[in-house]
């Protein structure tokens, strides 16, 4: 992998370089600011597989060059990790909002290290994927010759308000269960995606779920919601404080948002996408599970007809 | 009695492990060290800036910054007890300052923190 770390402190940056070597990780270049590693992003060719950060230095900060690294269409996808100090809810919040992949504390732990790398690595398998999808909507193909896995989550070209669903367990996982505790989430299902999936073209799929999240995007309070896409005709959205209208009435509105484009789907000869929001879950402080398992029960009620993988202590708000 | 020179030998992967891995860390445990007279007089500075009220709400940010740099990095590099007290003493600022306390009173309230920091970064200097 090509990484670039960025943080201010050279003795950091000392520090970091070797431990990545000890990983197998020996392409690294560094950056002691914002300004430099926003030239050495424009100018280093080929560009980098993944960047880390530090939150906290002089100038531009790490959540401001993390969205200036987002706004760059080549680093869009670009897994980022945070590696800072910086441990509290607003920190966190601005990163991932800035469209960090990951956090992590510092100081630095060599097997930590270890495991977010791992998760790049998988992840960057994934974003191959999501790229050329999103190369090709853009073309308006009408057939894609990149793979579509009906049950892998991937970015929803042209749904910016959206991150992706790894992103969105690893800002839970950093959250920990006790911030956790007083989120809640809500599943969006699309119950036909299988069947339009299955109608063999992958185009129409993803046009399809693209349809579905801009009419998520009208139905719901967007800055109050965080939300991904989980694969399997998922859609899973986490609030800090519950929606007003509940579930039966938002899934009126997205399915009537979504017969407006019933001529669309005849005239491409595909169902119209049929929508099943489940209930508000939020996850209890009893349940002896980590922070993200509340998604999983709250995609598993979206579901109709499908039984919950397993049973531990919820709470349906 | 331990033989050190039989834990040391190629056999035993973990110890091998460990020391390439301190061995690799060195050259950051040196900037570090050497860094340390250049921060301690950093810290004096800014702690007498904050008192005349020179520049007092950037001199207390200044102290902030050099003890977050100092707790992303000593812990690992086998300085623990630095890294802690640094981390202390930056929290305490950023609350200090959230709660739009005065430069002086957040300084007094921190002073604790701050003593014990130099003291401890004085002793590695010793090490």
């Amino acid at each position: 992998m090509r990484i670039l770390a960025v943080d201010d402190d050279k003795v950091f940056l000392d520090l970091l370089v070797p431990m990545l070597r000890a990983l197998g990780q020996m392409n690294v270049t560094t950056a002691l600011s914002a300004a430099d590693a926003l030239v050495l992003l424009e100018k280093m060719s080929p560009g980098f597989d993944c960047i880390l950060l530090d939150i906290q230095m002089p100038g531009m900060d790490g959540v401001d060059l993390c969205r200036a690294v987002r706004s760059i269409p080549d680093y869009s996808h670009t897994p980022i990790v945070m590696i800072t100090a910086m441990s509290t809810r607003k920190y966190i919040d601005d990163a991932f909002s800035a469209g960090a992949t990951d956090y992590v504390t510092k100081p630095l732990d060599q097997v930590d290290l270890k495991a977010r790398l791992g998760m790049v690595e998988r992840l960057l398998t994934e974003r191959q994927c999501a790229d050329a999808l999103a190369s090709q909507f853009d073309q308006r193909a009408d057939v894609l010759t990149q793979k579509v896995d009906f049950e892998t989550p991937f970015l929803v070209p042209g749904f910016d308000r959206s991150i992706e669903f790894l992103a969105l367990e690893n800002y839970l996982l950093t959250l920990g269960k006790k911030q956790v505790h007083s989120m809640s989430a809500m599943a969006i299902h699309v119950r036909n995606a299988d069947v339009i999936f299955g109608a063999g073209n992958a185009a129409g799929f993803v046009n399809m779920l693209g349809d579905v999240a801009s009419v998520i995007s009208d139905a719901f309070k967007m800055d109050q919601m965080i939300i991904a896409y989980a694969g399997g005709g998922d859609f899973i959205g986490v609030f800090d404080a519950p929606p007003e209208e509940d579930p039966a009435l938002l899934e009126q509105m997205i399915t009537d948002g979504v017969n407006e484009f019933s001529s669309i789907y005849a005239e491409e000869r595909l169902p119209l996408p049929q929508i099943k929001v489940g209930p508000l879950v939020r996850c209890s402080l009893l349940a002896a599970l980590k922070p993200t398992s509340f998604l999983h029960r709250a995609m598993d009620l979206a579901r109709v007809g499908r039984e919950p993988k397993a049973r531990f202590w919820w709470s349906a708000a | 009695m331990i033989d050190l020179q039989s834990l040391a030998a190629p056999g035993n992967a973990r110890l091998d492990a460990s020391s390439a891995e301190q061995a690799a860390l060195a050259p950051a445990r040196k900037r570090f060290v050497d860094l340390i007279v250049q921060r301690i007089l950093a810290f004096e500075s800014f702690r007498q800036a904050v008192e005349r009220g020179d520049n007092a709400q950037t001199a207390l940010i200044e102290i902030a910054n050099l003890a977050h740099k100092i707790s992303g990095t000593a812990a690992t590099l086998g300085f623990p007890k630095a890294g802690k007290l640094a981390g202390a003493l930056e929290v305490a600022i950023h609350s200090g300052r959230a709660q739009r306390h005065e430069p002086a009173a957040i300084l007094a309230s921190v002073e604790a923190h701050l003593d014990g920091l130099l003291d401890v970064l004085e002793t590695l200097l010793d090490k």
